[in-house]
């Protein structure tokens, strides 16, 4: 997945294109995976990345991108039919095993992931980042939300702040 | 490791909310107080709005019109159902018969003294009334979940069903009784205050809160809980509150209970929209029995 050159972006039938990381790793993938990116959609149908110019992506690292570009060239076949009607239900439980496994991560990956997800517009993957986060919460109280994501804990004046906070701002509404 | 969990904690703003609206109400409240910013944003983007499960942020207050036996046993008309046809209802919050003492309870409001106030006639329907004007020169009450609030009612519907699970009381509120037996202390102590209560969900409670429900009602009866499930009402002597679930978890047990009432006592006494008459709360930060007599 991850060539340090690329091709002419013209092997086989499936056109290729060159993204690179803000590490300078170049990674070769087919043009419709990484179309699943809102954002390199534009320039990909415009006919940029291909060749050995490549496109840039000074936000994610090569890490996080070869990551990304997993999630990317799985669910490209699917995204292709337009999502639904040829996918059988082996298909669709595939991918939802590879999406299940795919959010199993450390903290630090799971957060670049969402930056990834967020900066290159992928819907899929920003759905599914934001629904293992929201997993994390479901279920917890505040302090415990808090300790789960990193929040460090509270001191005695942000706490005070708070409480003065909620106070002001609306107990019924809760 | 530990900057890696910080990551998560600082994502940016537009990030936060495509997770947050992900979350069931309840997670969203609990959410709403992990720290300021979250809870910007859950409101700004009107997140629990969006659920339309939860109070309208324009909720100035809220009345409980309720039945009150304990006050209609000292009436000087009392009459042997203790149910709407009888005017003497005692507006649990406000309360102004009962704290007088002259129990006619026949034009009780639930209003502080200042002009700002709105009022409110407790010959009205029962149920719960919100204000939900910003405005609190014109606020007016309206009638938002009509029930006849009973605190006894569910003793009477549950008698002799031994299955807990069927000791519920119809309609959207569920009631205790809690008054009686506390008032002898002897069988005070035998009295098992741990009831289950469920309401068309059945995630209320849960054991940690359970513990806590014991030792307020050594003080305060239970009257239901908001149909949102958010809040339940609670009352003392001549004060009833509305109690926030997410507070008490995050508070201790005994006394500390009522440390985690008193952001809700305080709104009262800031906003008299709410019911606060008299305002007799420094009575309850003691942690003294507030049963009347």
């Amino acid at each position: 997945m991850a060539a340090p050159e690329s091709g002419d972006g013209n092997n086989g039938a499936a056109r290729m294109v060159t993204l690179i990381s803000s590490d300078n790793t170049r990674f070769e993938v087919e043009a419709a995976a990484a179309s699943l990116s809102q954002t390199l959609q534009l320039t990909i149908l415009d006919g940029g990345g291909g060749g050995g110019d490549g496109i840039p992506l000074p936000n994610v690292d090569s890490a996080t991108l070869s990551k990304v570009l997993e999630y990317c060239i799985k669910h490209a076949p699917a995204a292709a039919n337009g999502g639904a009607p040829n996918a059988t239900a082996v298909d669709r439980a595939e991918l939802e095993r590879f999406d299940n496994e795919f959010v199993n991560i450390d903290q630090s990956v799971l957060y670049s992931l969402i930056m990834a997800a967020h900066n290159l517009e992928i819907e899929g993957l920003q759905s599914l980042v934001a629904k293992k986060v929201a997993d994390m919460i479901k279920g917890k109280s505040p302090m415990e939300i808090r300790r789960t994501l990193g929040f460090p804990d509270p001191t005695p004046e942000e706490q005070a702040e708070m409480n003065a906070h909620m106070l002001e701002y609306g107990w019924a509404y809760e | 490791m530990e900057d890696a969990a910080a990551a998560v904690s600082v994502l940016p703003d537009d990030v936060l909310p495509g997770i947050l609206r992900r979350l069931p109400a309840r997670s969203l409240v609990a959410s709403r107080r992990v720290c300021k910013a979250w809870h910007t944003i859950i409101d700004e983007q009107k997140l629990l709005l969006r659920l339309r499960q939860l109070l309208p942020h324009s909720v100035g207050g809220i009345f409980i019109n309720y039945i009150d036996h304990y006050k209609q046993s000292r009436t000087s008309s009392p009459g042997q159902h203790p149910c709407l046809a009888h005017g003497s209802t005692a507006s649990s919050a406000s309360s102004s018969a009962r704290s007088r003492g002259d129990g006619t309870g026949s034009k009780t409001t639930a209003t502080a003294s200042s002009s700002a106030v709105p009022t409110i006639s407790v010959e009205t329907t029962y149920g719960v009334y919100f204000s939900e004007s910003a405005d609190k020169r014109t606020t007016e009450w309206l009638l938002k979940h009509q029930s006849a609030l009973d605190p006894h009612a569910w003793w009477r519907n549950t008698r002799g069903q031994n299955d807990p699970q069927q000791r519920t009381y119809a309609g959207l509120w569920i009631m205790d009784v809690c008054d009686d037996r506390r008032r002898n202390k002897d069988s005070y102590d035998d009295y098992e205050y741990k009831e289950e209560w469920d309401s068309d969900d059945d995630n209320i409670l849960d054991e940690e809160e359970e513990e806590k429900e014991e030792n307020y009602f050594e003080f305060v009866k239970f009257l239901g809980f908001h149909p949102y499930k958010e809040v339940i009402f609670l009352d003392g002597s001549c004060i009833t509150v509305a109690f926030h679930f997410n507070n008490a978890k995050e508070q201790g047990s005994g006394e500390k209970v009522f440390e985690s009432l008193m952001p809700v006592l305080r709104f009262i006494l800031v906003h008299p929209v709410t019911m606060v008459w008299p305002p007799t709360f420094p009575k309850w930060s003691g942690g003294c029995d507030l049963v009347p007599e």
